[in-house]
């Protein structure tokens, strides 16, 4: 069919908003591994495989080998709250909380989302293939369920990534990881920004 | 997008507004026709406000059943089946409908206020005139409450948002998105002809 060329103009702010930061994996796997293993306390939205160092007192933001990372950070993150999505500039949006997750083969993070976080940066630190993307939850699903649907789960879209991606969306949006289906492990660094 | 540092949007949601655009209206013919519809609507629309009318209530003859609206719609059907079936993925063995079809008229001052258009699946606006200074369309961000932690100042500002537009031009956009119109500041007519586009479970399916 020759269809005119369509126009996407709405008009709304983006929800998802990717960038790329080049992470020296060799130099940050050390630390990494050593948070996940000196968490005492499991996270319930790890699962099949998935560990967390949510619940570690030691968070990287405040960690030296992660300040590269988050002196490239920040300033684009605030950039996002304000110029994107419209946020007031006269708050000091600053990091709230952040961690690193694994999944070996079979992991996943289940559907959750980051409360009152403004911001939310998914980093891949190593994202091999086959070790599965995140799926965001359309947040108009009410609306769009009016009519019917052909697929099954179209409320679940997938980001596609790569390592050094990072993808940047607003607390509220709900989402999961696909299961990881490879042997090498998927880590993922995730920031809260909040005020 | 801003990409100053190289930010690209990959929300993976479907489009919500989608913008075409009709060369064809023969204004000579078409705008005598939509005086006429306006005439004899038998009621004023409490939607149109100050120098504004519309032939909504006109249901003995819609557009959309008017040989002179014929090619508008023959040309934009396939777009709706298009946008229905591939882009907002809705099943397909349901066929297309049009539940109503009307023109509204802006002079100076006239204004559409904020409503939506129920269970259509697409409405249609399509800008048979566009006088500079006339208004634009603003649609309601579907997502105000859960955006609405927001510490800013302007409500109206922040969850409106205006698209521009030109003669001929063509939005598309689901039943359910609020919508209302700028106030015009021209003496010029603003003609717009709007359609509901329904997905017609057990209807015959649209001909034309």
């Amino acid at each position: 069919m020759n269809i005119q060329a369509l126009g996407d103009i709405t008009p709304f702010h983006p929800l998802i908003i990717k960038s790329h930061f080049d992470f020296k994996w060799n130099e940050l796997e050390s630390i990494s591994n050593y948070l996940i293993n000196t968490t005492e306390q499991e996270m319930v939205l790890e699962t099949g495989g998935g560990l967390s160092s949510a619940l570690n007192p030691k968070p990287p933001h405040m960690l030296p080998e992660f300040e590269e990372f988050y002196k490239w950070f920040l300033p684009m993150a605030r950039h996002i709250i304000i110029k994107e999505w419209g946020y007031t500039p006269t708050i000091n949006y600053n990091v709230v909380q952040s961690w690193v997750n694994v999944h070996e083969n079979g992991g996943t993070t289940l559907e959750h989302n980051h409360g009152g976080a403004i911001l939310v940066a998914s980093a891949y630190l190593n994202l091999p293939k086959d070790s599965g993307f995140i799926e965001f939850r359309d947040p108009m699903e009410y609306q769009k369920g009016f009519h019917r649907r052909d697929n099954m789960g179209w409320e679940w879209n997938e980001c596609k990534a790569k390592t050094g991606d990072v993808l940047c969306f607003p607390g509220w949006l709900k989402h999961r990881t696909q299961p990881s289906n490879s042997d090498e492990q998927r880590w993922v660094l995730t920031t809260n920004v909040g005020f | 997008m801003n990409n100053q540092k190289k930010l690209i949007d990959v929300t993976p949601f479907e489009p919500l507004v989608i913008k075409v655009h009709y060369d064809n209206w023969d204004l000579e013919s078409i705008i005598p026709i939509c005086e006429k519809l306006i005439e004899e609507a038998p009621l004023k629309t409490h939607l149109e406000l100050n120098d504004a009318a519309s032939s909504v209530s006109n249901k003995l003859a819609p557009p959309h059943l008017i040989p002179e609206f014929k090619p508008f719609y023959r040309w934009i059907l396939p777009m709706i089946e298009h946008i229905m079936y591939n882009e907002w993925e809705l099943n397909r063995k349901i066929d297309i409908g049009i539940s109503n079809s009307w023109v509204n008229v802006h002079g100076m001052g006239g204004i559409t206020a904020e409503h939506e258009h129920g269970a259509t699946a697409v409405v249609a606006a399509a800008y048979i005139t566009l006088p500079p200074n006339s208004g634009f369309i603003k649609f309601k961000d579907p997502l105000e409450y859960v955006k609405g932690i927001r510490p800013e100042n302007d409500a109206d500002m922040r969850f409106y948002k205006t698209v521009k537009a030109q003669q001929g031009d063509v939005l598309l956009f689901p039943g359910w998105l609020r919508h209302k119109t700028e106030p015009s500041k021209t003496d010029e007519k603003r003609w717009v002809l709007t359609t509901n586009f329904v997905a017609a479970l057990n209807k015959d399916k649209l001909k034309l």
